[in-house]
């Protein structure tokens, strides 16, 4: 070969070896990641992923696998759709059964197949309850019921009776109404998920109450400002005033044996805005004049339905209350002076003592009633109830009265352990104070008119029976009611 | 003469000032979580807020994201609703809600417009307890050669668990100190008109009470990858002596947190930022993404941080007469009640003895 042509092929070679290149196409792997469960309850999981490139990805679909086996058989799909951005993504799924096991993992469909991430385990939560609130209430009352991990179809029950769901918040949290009352009022309260039943300890209470109206007091009477007790063999009422205009001489009596309304002989003058309590009666004034008051100084003692007159009262007692506790007769303020002076009378001595004055005026227009040793004024201002302790003769505070007190005249009255008040003028509540628990329930409204007071009101066989008496700028006639407190 | 006057004229040097305005891209309105709950009795407190344009001139505000959905949920599937406070855009836990050793907790937000966020889930590890408080005078050099900061420096003695790996979060609690003042070196004001500048000495009082609670929350860290299971005493906080905090006693209260590795990553990078100097060998700025997360959209930019931690604290009173020097004291000349929030009743739980 020609030694110049020989040159030539070298140096061409050399040129080609120096601006020639290999091409090599570099492999860019997509990294996928099953990070982290990052919301897990009974029944839904929020499974975060997130897909590692430097470059865009053309996923026709991605998201999540989850079964309960780890081969991934007969898995719940989250489908998230097609993905071109690499990133984080979220699926969500509320598929999943309470209490179970199950394995996760993400997936991305890209053109040359699927690919997964690494697997999880998870293990759904169970539910459970907490307390629900309010304890107690008519049909239709809202409760909450606080918990955690209710699926959607959760269920409540109470009693036997499926209560109507009315939304679930961050499934720890059901309002649901109070459906019908069954034969009882203290019911349980269950909670179904996913056909798991938990029961709570405590139950849910009807409001209770049933208000009957019986036959009208059948004489053609006003009565109002009158004195009223009761003995085993019937109830008493009477003197007063009639219309407040004119004062009224009479009592009556209901006599439970026949049920008949009767008049009854009493000897004494009349009295308006006297104390009575089941043994005593007196005070009050003796003609309706306000100003100044005609006081009455008259005191009586009832005994086997006859009236035995005491000696007179050195002190004025009109519109007071009078408790009869640990067998003495208490009397406390009035409509003269300030309205705080209290008396005491003993039975054995026949002798009236003055004692320590009431925390706040009282008059007979404010709840009042007595359980045990204790007689207990709510003072309208503030509500607050305060307790008057006979064995130390003092006050003190009790607590407050939830209700309504109106414009006066609600009655108090103790049935066994528990005390109602309410049916105040201008109200239809009335509440029930448990004396043990010292807790505080509402019972049904009353179903008649609130345009009227309670002018007397007695107790018999766990039954509150009461007169009331319209406004007197009002029509009618007096009303005769029984009042169930434990009836549905 | 005319062009005469125009040479004169040209000698004077003419110039217009433009100022310079940096341009700014608009900043996004991203929503910002900054709040944590720890094993102490509540209520903790979430705020939320909205971040805004930051320029060379004052472009936009900060605002509280009010009206939200804020709750906390637990890895036990418990749920505890928070309310708004008085202040807009915090909201409060429960007074009775704590964290619990061993459990995570996720925050549930869901911001009036509808848009969800959550937190991804924090485990609370527990915290060693505590042992010893203590301190000692020191002097930090500052940028002025001519006045270095005087303060003191507080330690604490804990043995670090040797069976999990531990990160740990410092923060101070609300200070308090006896004020001391000289109401006996009380002058009248200069325009009193019989005698101004006159001495005129005060009876009361010469000492109060001060609590302190620091705007800019000042923090420290470790983890105990270089000391795991071994007692430890570490420097965790200064308190700088401002001529009165140390003139008799200050109480200092110090709250040791166990976080997660997650959290402390966070506030590491967090730390690094704020202690950019602008010289050339600070770390970048950059938004520090947290662990809070869009459910609509997962790339959305969220800032902050959900913490969940456990917690020992622990209070030493710092007396004076143990500090080798502090600063030179500073003289009130007047009724020591005279100082905003001073009173003469010391703060709960004072007592030296402890």
């Amino acid at each position: 070969m020609d030694k110049s042509k020989f040159g030539l092929i070298t140096l061409l070679l050399c040129f080609f070896g120096i601006f020639s290149s290999c091409e090599e196409e570099s492999q860019i792997t997509t990294s996928l990641i099953t990070e982290e469960v990052i919301y897990l309850s009974g029944e839904r999981a929020r499974i975060l992923g997130r897909i590692i490139t430097n470059q865009n990805v053309e996923a026709s679909d991605h998201g999540f696998y989850l079964s309960e086996s780890e081969s991934f058989s007969q898995p719940i799909v989250i489908s998230l759709g097609e993905r071109v951005a690499p990133g984080r993504f979220i699926g969500e799924t509320s598929e999943l059964d309470i209490q179970k096991k199950y394995f996760v993992k993400s997936f991305i469909s890209l053109p040359d197949g699927i690919q997964f991430g690494n697997v999880l385990e998870v293990t759904t939560l169970s539910p459970d309850v907490d307390s629900f609130s309010p304890q107690n209430g008519p049909v239709g009352t809202t409760i909450n019921i606080k918990g955690k991990n209710f699926t959607s179809d959760t269920r409540v029950f109470v009693g036997d009776r499926e209560a109507q769901v009315i939304r679930i918040d961050f499934e720890s949290s059901i309002t649901a109404i109070i459906p019908a009352s069954g034969t009882v009022a203290l019911e349980e309260v269950k909670v179904v998920v996913q056909n798991q039943e938990i029961l709570f300890d405590d139950k849910f209470e009807y409001t209770t109450g049933k208000f009957t109206q019986l036959a009208d007091f059948p004489f053609p009477a006003r009565i109002s400002e009158n004195i009223y007790f009761q003995d085993n063999s019937g109830f008493y009422f009477g003197l007063g005033s009639e219309g407040s205009r004119f004062l009224n001489p009479t009592i009556w009596k209901y006599n439970l044996s026949n049920n008949q309304w009767a008049t009854i002989p009493f000897s004494g003058a009349p009295l308006w805005r006297a104390f009575s309590t089941p043994k005593y009666f007196g005070g009050g004034a003796s003609a309706i004049t306000l100003v100044p008051y005609i006081p009455s100084f008259d005191f009586w003692k009832i005994e086997n339905g006859n009236f035995n007159k005491l000696p007179d009262l050195s002190f004025q007692a009109i519109n007071s209350i009078s408790f009869e506790l640990n067998d003495k007769l208490y009397v406390f303020g009035g409509s003269v002076g300030t309205g705080n002076e209290s008396y005491v009378y003993t039975a054995n001595t026949g002798q009236w003592r003055k004692i320590a004055n009431t925390p706040f005026p009282m008059n007979n227009t404010m709840a009042n009633f007595n359980f045990e040793r204790k007689g207990y004024v709510i003072n309208p201002e503030n509500r607050e109830i305060y307790l008057f302790d006979s064995d130390t003769d003092t006050w003190s505070y009790f607590g407050i009265f939830p209700g309504e007190l109106g414009g006066g005249s609600a009655l108090g009255i103790t049935v066994g352990n528990k005390v109602f008040v309410g049916l105040a003028n201008r109200s239809l509540q009335i509440w029930e104070l448990n004396m043990e628990t010292n807790g505080w329930v509402k019972k049904n409204n009353f179903t008649g008119s609130p345009i009227a007071r309670n002018i007397a009101t007695f107790v018999d066989n766990g039954l509150i029976y009461f007169i009331r008496n319209g406004e007197m700028q009002g029509f009618g006639s007096m009303e005769f009611w029984v009042f169930d407190p434990q009836a549905l | 003469m005319l062009k005469r006057l125009i040479y004169i004229l040209l000698l004077f040097p003419i110039s217009c000032i433009e100022p310079y305005r940096v341009e700014l891209p608009e900043g996004e309105q991203l929503l910002t979580v900054d709040g944590f709950v720890t094993t102490e009795p509540g209520p903790h407190n979430i705020r939320l807020t909205r971040s805004d344009t930051y320029g060379s001139v004052f472009e936009g505000l900060i605002r509280p994201v009010s009206q939200a959905s804020v709750a906390i949920r637990d890895s036990e599937g418990n749920v505890v609703f928070l309310t708004e406070s008085e202040e807009r855009g915090v909201y409060q836990t429960p007074a009775d809600f704590q964290a619990r050793v061993g459990i995570s907790y996720s925050l549930l937000i869901e911001l009036q417009g509808g848009k969800s966020y959550t937190s991804l889930p924090e485990m609370v590890n527990s915290v060693p307890e505590i042992e010893a408080l203590t301190y000692r005078a020191i002097e930090v050099k500052t940028a002025n050669r001519l006045q270095d900061k005087i303060g003191v420096q507080i330690f604490t003695q804990f043995r670090d668990p040797s069976d999990q790996t531990n990160f740990y979060y410092w923060r101070q609690g609300r200070g308090s100190y006896v004020l001391v003042a000289n109401p006996e070196l009380f002058t009248l004001p200069p325009d009193h008109p019989t005698n101004p500048r006159g001495s005129a000495p005060k009876d009361c009082c010469s000492t109060c009470f001060l609590q302190e609670q620091s705007r800019i929350q000042t923090f420290s860290l470790a983890s105990d990858l270089d000391f795991n299971g071994l007692r430890q005493n570490i420097p965790i906080a200064f308190i700088e002596d401002d001529g009165l905090r140390f003139k008799s006693t200050y109480r200092a209260e110090i709250l040791q947190m166990s976080v997660s590795r997650e959290a402390h990553r966070f506030l590491r990078l967090i730390e690094q930022q704020i202690s950019l100097t602008g010289s050339v060998f600070d770390q970048p700025p950059a938004n520090i993404r947290g662990n809070m997360i869009s459910l609509d959209d997962p790339d959305e930019t969220v800032l902050g941080f959900f913490i969940a931690a456990s917690v020992s604290k622990k209070e030493v009173f710092i007396q004076r007469n143990n500090l080798e020097f502090t600063q030179t004291p500073k003289v009130i000349a007047d009724d020591c009640l005279t100082v905003r929030g001073a009173t003469l009743d010391p703060p709960a739980g004072w007592n030296i003895d402890d």
